[in-house]
């Protein structure tokens, strides 16, 4: 996995989506009954992602995304972008939060507790807060 | 410091022949040569400028559509659409046009001014009325009809028109004899029943057939 490539936004990964079916913003908005300007700002990370998973399927849908992986990779950076850890994350290690290649690796790999904990002080040291340290 | 007492350069100007090798070059490299052309895929897929949707802007600014300079970027309102989506294209072709053909005009205006909008607005208003803002336009105008209405494909459709109209020969004819009101009649009814295709308006493909010298006044 390239680790550059994960690093990538929501809206990122919709616009790389929608250009992918040859379609551009005018052209798939109006195919889909989608408002350009909200389209635009979310694609630009000026709008948020809906927090409705129905929502998330919606836009999954008119996407054209089917398999799990990319399903689940949409449904993870909407979730990284809302500040939210995933469900099955957050019962899983409460301290892993934010990063979608995170979520991907954990739940791929099954790491082993000594790594999750390594994981959990690396992403205190990066994405943390500082004044969090603190307390 | 207005601009009125500095000395301004001279600007590239093109020659029609110059800004239909422009265009043709863009079809070439980034169409996929499927009528219409979608002027935003390519420039969205192709090019560094980002494109925003403004709702209302037509109303509030009287633009339909507008390049920043500045910052790359085309504005356009997105209710345009719905109201006249052909014009809609047209004009963003049109902006299109003015990042591929004028950057040498906008690179000046970047070093006169900071890159504060109301200054860019203010120097360009200064521009505009002082120095070949209406060859500029022309120029944006005449790519735009290129990029949209690629001759190839004009001349195609043409001859499908004239193939399912006898009558078409006649009317050629008489253009011989009438000159330029029978040819501006005839361009107007051959781009009635053509413009669709290529999702502009009726004017700008009686342009393209003039200009084109598909239907010529003579």
């Amino acid at each position: 996995m390239n680790r550059e490539t994960e690093a990538i936004g929501f809206g990122v990964f919709l616009k790389q989506k929608r250009l992918a079916l040859k379609k551009s913003l005018r052209t798939f908005c109006e195919e889909h009954g989608e408002d350009p300007s909200n389209w635009s700002k979310m694609e630009r990370g000026v709008l948020k992602p809906p927090k409705s998973l129905a929502r998330q399927r919606g836009i999954a849908l008119k996407l054209g995304i089917q398999s799990p992986e990319e399903l689940q990779r949409l449904f993870d950076l909407a979730d990284a972008e809302q500040g939210r850890i995933p469900q099955d994350i957050l019962s899983n290690k409460e301290l892993v939060r934010h990063l979608p290649f995170v979520f991907r690796t954990i739940r791929g790999e099954v790491p082993t507790e000594d790594n999750l904990d390594k994981l959990a002080d690396l992403i205190k040291e990066e994405v943390t807060p500082k004044d969090e340290h603190a307390k | 410091m207005s601009m009125l007492n500095e000395e301004i350069p001279e600007f590239r100007k093109y020659s029609d022949d110059e800004i239909e090798a422009r265009a043709t070059d863009i079809l070439t490299r980034h169409w996929n040569g499927q009528l219409p052309v979608d002027v935003d895929y390519i420039i969205e897929s192709q090019f560094d400028i980002q494109l925003f949707p403004i709702p209302d802007m037509k109303r509030l600014t009287g633009f339909e559509a507008a390049i920043d300079p500045m910052r790359d970027q085309i504005y356009y309102d997105p209710r345009s659409q719905d109201v006249n989506s052909l014009r809609l294209n047209f004009s963003i072709a049109h902006e299109f046009g003015h990042f591929l053909l004028h950057k040498d005009v906008f690179e000046w205006l970047r070093t006169r001014r900071d890159n504060e909008y109301p200054e860019w607005v203010k120097t360009t208003r200064e521009f505009s009325a002082l120095f070949e803002s209406d060859r500029i336009e022309r120029e944006a105008n005449s790519f735009a009809g290129r990029l949209l209405v690629p001759y190839k494909h004009l001349s195609e459709k043409l001859s499908e028109f004239k193939s399912r109209n006898p009558q078409y020969a006649q009317a050629e004819k008489m253009i011989k004899e009438e000159g330029r009101p029978m040819a501006d009649a005839l361009r107007n009814y051959v781009a009635r029943d053509i413009h669709q295709a290529f999702r502009v308006s009726v004017q700008c493909v009686e342009y393209r057939l003039r200009t084109s010298g598909l239907i010529p006044n003579s």
